[in-house]
């Protein structure tokens, strides 16, 4: 397996637990619209910083793996791969801006649930990034 | 990704004709990772013309002998 696709695996499984564990804590609070600002800025700092760890630790363990892949730069087809994702994942992203918008306009959603389904688009856009990488490194194109 | 379904290449052949190279190797004088010659040779992959350039540099041989256009 490819270093890089490793990586994308690695950001998969972080992100689906982690934030699918902020996601299923805050969402039931957020929609009956309890718990103050303050409470999800909490959870949601905590989140990030056990993504992150997560995510070197995890990083620092593959590269320990393969070295040289891991110092290498990215070669021409890996970057393609890359750029393909991150088209992928805009669409996503536009698709859920577009979703939170027409949430809070249109069916009157209160600030906490719009700020969290606006965090959820991120995430899953870079989910849509991920998984696009690793298809396209699956396929070996 | 492009539309390499004309573009042959010999590569593998190439390769054994050398010593039995492997991808690896190869990869490693053209400055690719070893999936990327993979892909490359499966004909899954169009590389740019400048790798095209240093593979059969690495080869030993013309590009013309590497690649062809069908």
């Amino acid at each position: 397996m490819a270093f890089r696709e490793k990586l994308a695996w690695i950001s998969v499984v972080t992100m689906s637990l982690v934030y699918g564990w902020y996601f299923w804590t805050t969402l039931p609070l957020a929609r009956a619209g309890t718990g103050g600002a303050l409470h999800y800025a909490k959870l949601l700092q905590g989140t990030i910083i056990t993504v992150v760890i997560l995510q070197i630790v995890l990083t620092v363990a593959a590269a320990a793996f393969s070295p040289r892949e891991a110092s290498a730069p990215e070669d021409e087809r890996e970057k393609l791969i890359t750029l393909r994702g991150t088209r992928i994942a805009y669409f996503v992203l536009v698709t859920g801006a577009l979703c939170v918008s027409v949430s809070g306009i249109f069916f009157n959603t209160n600030s906490l649930l719009l700020g969290n389904y606006a965090l959820m688009a991120v995430v899953v856009g870079n989910l849509a990034k991920d998984f696009t990488q690793i298809v396209h490194y699956r396929l070996g194109a | 990704m492009r539309d390499v379904s004309a573009i042959a290449n010999n590569i593998r052949r190439l390769r054994f004709d050398r010593g039995e190279m492997t991808q690896a190797e190869l990869a490693a004088k053209v400055g690719v990772t070893r999936q990327t010659i993979n892909a490359i040779e499966q004909n899954k992959y169009a590389p740019s013309l400048e790798t095209a350039f240093k593979i059969a540099e690495a080869l030993g041989v013309a590009i013309g002998e590497v690649f062809s256009y069908q």
